[in-house]
Parts: C-alpha cells; structure tokens; sequence
C-alpha cells in the first residue's frame, strides 16, 4: 500500500529537467525540493522494511526445544519428520507459515494442586502455614484421605520429560493442566490405599512407589507424550493433630532409648556372669590341683617318715613338735611373756591398724 | 499514457492478497472449520491447509479446537448407601469429535457453553455412581474392596452414554477424580477420633517399651543366673574329683594313721601361725621354762609337757 505511494514521485523526476523559464516562485521551487527527499527517505524504509520482512523467514530453535513449521496450518513434513532440531531455519514469514517452539530435552516441572493446606502459590512464597482448627473447611483447605478413614495432607513434585511433543502440543489443550490433574488423581488415589502412619513414616518410599505407579498407568492411558522423571512426595499429618502426631513420635524414641538400654544391660550382665562363671571355674580348678598336689606330698612325706615314726612315735612327735615350735617363735610378729604370777592379762586389739589380720594364740599350759 | 509496470505488479498483489482474504481460510493441524452458508452449516474441513470460502456475509467459517480439552467439575458433596457424605470433584477430558453435531447444539461450537452442559451431567453421574458405592469403596487397604478406578470407570461409562444418546459430538476421554474429602462437621469427628488414636498408639508404645525393657533384662538375668549355676555346678565337680584324686592319694595314709593324723595336725597349726602371730606365752610354757631354773641345769617342767618326755630317748 505505501509502496503506492512512494512510486509516484518517480515519473516526476524527469519533469523538472526542461524548465528553461523558470517562472515558478522559489516557494513552489523548495516545495518540490522537500517532497523529493522525504520520498527518498521513504524509499529507503520501504527497502529496510522488505529486507526486515524476507529476514523474518529465518528463525532458529534453541537447544531445548523442537519446531514444527505450520504451512497454512498443515505440518510441513509427515509425524515425526515434521519436528525441526536446534539450529537456524528458514520458513517463509507469517501468516503463510508459522512457527510451533515446543520444549523437549528441558526437564519440566509439574506440582500437585490439590491435597495440601496451602496452594502451590502460598507454597512458593513460602507462605506460613493457616491456623490449625478442629474441623476442616473443604472450601478452602484440601487433603486426602487415607485408607483407615484419618485426614492428611499430601503434594507431590514431578520433574517430567516431553518425549513425544506431537501428541502433547496437538492433542491437548493444556497438557500440564492435565499432568497437575494426574498428580492430583495419584496422591488421592495412593492414599486412598495407605495407612496414615505408613504414608508419614513406615512406608514412605512404597507411598512414592504407589503414587509413581498410578501416574505412569494415567500418562500411558491418556497417551500424554512425557516420560516421567523424579517425583517427590510429602505428607504431613493434619496441622491440628500435628503435637499428637510428635508425642507418638516422641513415645516411638523413647521406647527405641528404653530398649536399647535394656540390651546394653543385657549386654553387660551377661559378659560380667561369663566373666565370674570363668573365675569360679578356674578357682574350683585351681583348688582341685593344690589339693591334689598337695595330697600327694602328704602321702609322699608320709612315707618317707613312717619308718622313723615306727621306731619311736612319741619322740618322733616330740622332735617335730618342738620344730614346729621353734618356726612359730621365729615367726611370730609380737611376743609377750607373762609376768609370773600375774591373774589377768591386758591386750588391746588391733594394735597395728597396718596388720589386721593379726593372729592371737595364748599359749598357756 | 505509459505506465510504470512496478505499479501494475503492485496492484496485482495487493488485488491478489486481498482477494486471497476473502475467499481463502486456513485450518490449523488440530483444528477443524465449520463453513456456514447462510447462517446454516454447509461443509466441515477437518484436515488441515487452505480452505476456499465464499465472501462475508455470504459464507462465515468457525474454527473449532479439536484437541482434548480439561473440564473440572464443582467439589460437591454426595451421599454414600451407607448414610455417610463424601465430598468429590473430577476432571473430564473431552474432544469435539462431530463438529456438526456439536456446533448447533451450543451456539456456533462455544465450548464454554458445551462445559455448562457437560458439567450438569457430570454432576448427575457422579450422584448416581455415589449412590451404589459404599465408603469403604473409596478407600480400603485391600485392593480387590477398593473400587476407586471402578467409580471413575462407571461416572466415565454414565456420561459418555448421555452424551452419546443425546448426540452431542462430544467424545468423553477419561474422568478421573481429583479431590476427594468430608464435609466440615465430618472432619470435627475424624479430628476427635484420630486424637483418641494417637493417645491410644502413645500409651501402647510407652507399656511396649517397658515391656519389651523388662524382659530383655529379666532375660540377661536368667542367662547370667544360668551361666553362674552351671559354672558353680562345674566348680563343684571339679572339687570333687579333687577330692577323690586326694583319697585315692591318701589310701597309704592308712598303713599308719596315728603318724598321719599327726603330721596333718602340725601341718595344720604350721598353717595357722604362720603370719602377723601375736604370741602370749606363759613363762612356765615350753621353752620359756628354761628361763626360770629351780635347779642348775634343769627346767621346772610341767606335769603335761614332761609326761611324754619320759619316752623320749634323749633323756
């Protein structure tokens, strides 16, 4: 349309040539002049504009997503074909062709919109949590329920791949919406199946697996073109039961300490019983051997002593008695001889605090 | 008159483009174009590229999105065969499968006037379904009772069949469930219930504790006693075969047993003051009686000692 206008200063670009007279008035004259330069700078935007516009048919396809080039609305190229891989291409400028980015090898991020106390906006401002009452509004609170009839919270993350992004692009609307749903669908379904205490402590990873499982079967039934990639779940018991859910927490740890001390009683008590066990073993062993030895000796004495003991036993006693006596003296600690004629005889015990296992033996006649 | 030939070709583009406006339309992949002719539905193209078209008003093309839209039903409660409540909300995912079916019926193919429509039924399936399904249908550990896929199977069979008998070009993909919960006054009861469970849980963990504390030590006290009564039980024969061993050594004891009861005896008192002795001695006492002479070079010996002297050889 402009180019229409711009041509026509053309053809009059000749006509100035053959004024000889110059009977026109300088005004006229600067007019002229004027409207020959701006139909010079139009010209150039004009050329600028042409070039901007068999330019705009380049495009390039960065190193996460496919294209697919629409050709007055068909996909140039047959399924799979049809997909354009990073790099610069050329398709022509709209709205002949036109130009369909979709991610692929970027890992994309779906969170579960149902089943928690806040939604996943207050979740990402890292909202505080509502006031814990005791009753659950449903209009503004969510969360599952379990198999044992309990209320509690749930979310899940899912890191997922587009594999297939002609069925995700031309088959969906709003395909997300559809993986968020199916989030939704898996916590609701998984505990629908589960315990309270296994979903928050006993059996998380088996919740995980649960959730995981039924999201797989939902995306291969709605042939949702992704491959789901890590999924993180959380779950939390209701924010009004929250100090009941620790007490039992707390009484689970406690019971854990109390066993744990018993066997380390149990521990010790039996090594110290298999220590003394050894011991009375060994002394009973002992004894045995020093009994035996000794006994032995005895009898090999006895031996050695009865002929002399034969020929005459009491002064064979006498001699051995006197020897005996003689150690005894050569021995003993103290010794105190009785005035003679004294009646009563004085002794204060435990006289040497440093010997106290002092032996009295009063030798009277 | 000689004409510049740059504007013909100018005019004839600009001729070309605008005609092109006027008679040519493109669908979309994933699109379909119902073309209307007078204000009643003539063709529908749903394979995509350029499509020709008589001028407005003549002939008026509508374009309609044949991918799987998402419909969200209202969270509502429910009432259960077994007096309880439930709350449930689905999701449908649906396509326009018969653009000419579905393009009269709601107003030149509005969808959010097929949604008003589709939810109605949505609404009157699920009732339906939640009228034959008992509580524990929706939630169970045992996976044969629990019929949560079952349900959504059956509202999905329910509203495809409306929409079918009612022909409205609409085909139900899935519908699945994506919230599910109780009605506030409900929640209060469940709250007060698993409170008294949590107590119950806190006072059984506490008695297992102490429990399972108390035989575990009652057990290492039993091992112990057991360890300890078989080593006295040991001891004890081990002194016993000690003290045959010694009969047995002291049979020869017999061929004199007044030495050998005897010696035992000295041995026995050599034993017995063997250390820290305090003595206390009679001066009249054996030896000491020599200290005290009532004639020169003989003790005053005592009646006892110097009766068995009268034996001795060296006298």
């Amino acid at each position: 349309m402009s180019s229409d206008d711009a041509i026509p200063p053309r053809p009059q670009a000749p006509v100035p040539p053959p004024p000889p007279p110059p009977a026109e008035d300088a005004g006229s004259q600067a007019l002229a002049e004027a409207l020959r330069s701006s139909f010079f700078i139009v010209k150039i935007i004009m050329a600028g504009l042409l070039l901007v516009f068999l330019g705009s048919g380049f495009f390039t396809v960065g190193p996460h997503e496919q294209a697919i080039v629409l050709r007055l609305g068909r996909p140039v190229g047959e399924g799979l074909q049809a997909l354009l891989n990073p790099g610069l291409h050329l398709a022509f400028p709209q709205p002949i062709d036109q130009v369909v980015r979709i991610p692929i090898t970027s890992l994309q991020r779906a969170e579960s919109s149902i089943g928690w106390y806040q939604t996943p906006e207050e979740r990402s401002i890292l909202a505080p949590p509502p006031p814990a009452g005791n009753s659950l509004n449903p209009a503004s609170t969510s969360y599952a329920l379990t198999c044992d009839s309990n209320i509690i919270h749930v979310m899940a993350t899912l890191q997922y791949r587009i594999t297939d992004p002609i069925s995700f692009h031309f088959d969906f609307v709003n395909a997300p919406v559809f993986i968020t749903n199916a989030l939704n669908n898996a916590l609701i379904f998984a505990s629908s199946q589960m315990r309270i205490d296994d979903i928050l402590t006993r059996n998380r990873a088996g919740f995980r697996d649960r959730v995981m499982d039924r999201l797989q079967k939902l995306a291969d039934a709605q042939h949702l073109g992704i491959t789901l990639d890590q999924l993180d779940v959380n779950a939390s018991p209701p924010l009004y039961l929250a100090n009941k859910f620790n007490e039992v927490d707390q009484a689970m740890v406690k019971r854990d300490n109390l066993r744990n001390q018993a066997q380390t009683y149990a521990t010790t008590t039996i090594a110290k019983a298999r220590g003394d066990a050894a011991t009375r073993t060994y002394a009973a062993d002992a004894a045995r051997k020093r009994t035996v030895d000794m006994t032995a000796a005895q009898a090999d004495t006895f031996e050695k002593l009865r002929s002399q003991y034969e020929q005459n036993p009491p002064f064979f006693e006498r001699i051995r008695q006197m020897t005996l006596l003689n150690d005894i003296y050569n021995n003993a600690q103290d010794k105190i001889t009785m005035p003679p004629n004294s009646k009563e005889l004085r002794l204060q015990l435990s006289r040497e605090p440093q010997a106290p296992s002092t032996n009295s033996y009063i030798n009277s006649p | 008159m000689k004409r510049n030939p740059l504007i013909l070709i100018v005019a004839a583009v600009l001729i070309l483009i605008f005609g092109l406006l006027l008679f040519v339309y493109q669908v979309r992949k994933s699109e379909v174009a119902v073309v209307t002719l007078f204000g009643k539905i003539d063709r529908v193209k749903t394979n995509p590229g350029p499509g020709v078209r008589l001028p407005w008003p003549i002939e008026n093309v509508y374009k309609l999105d044949q991918r799987i839209q998402n419909f969200e039903g209202k969270y509502e409660q429910f009432k259960l065969p077994d007096q309880n409540i439930i709350m449930l909300s689905v999701y449908v995912g649906y396509r326009i499968e018969d653009p000419r079916a579905f393009f009269p019926k709601f107003e030149n193919g509005s969808i959010p006037a097929a949604e008003k429509v589709l939810e109605d039924m949505v609404r009157s399936a699920k009732n339906e379904v939640c009228g034959q399904h008992p509580f524990s249908d929706f939630v169970s550990t045992d996976e044969r009772q629990m019929k949560f896929a079952q349900i959504e199977g059956e509202i999905l069979s329910d509203v495809q069949k409306r929409v079918h008998d009612l022909n409205y070009g609409v085909d139900i993909k899935f519908i699945q469930i994506k919230k599910i919960g109780l009605p506030d006054q409900v929640t209060q009861n469940v709250f007060d219930r698993m409170t008294s469970e949590r107590q119950y849980y806190i006072s059984k963990i506490q008695s297992q504790g102490e429990e399972e504390s108390t035989k575990i030590k009652s057990a290492a006290d039993s091992t112990a006693a057991k360890l300890l009564a078989d080593a006295d039980a040991q001891a004890f024969k081990i002194r016993g075969e000690g003290e045959a061993q010694m009969m047995k050594s002291l049979e020869v004891l017999q061929q004199n047993p007044g030495l050998a009861t005897f010696n035992m005896q000295m041995s026995a008192l050599e034993q017995f003051l063997k250390k820290n002795t305090t003595l206390v001695l009679d001066p009249s006492s054996s030896p000491l009686e020599w200290l005290q002479m009532s004639e020169p070079g003989r003790p005053m010996l005592s009646a006892e000692t110097n009766a068995p002297l009268t034996k001795d050889p060296a006298k």
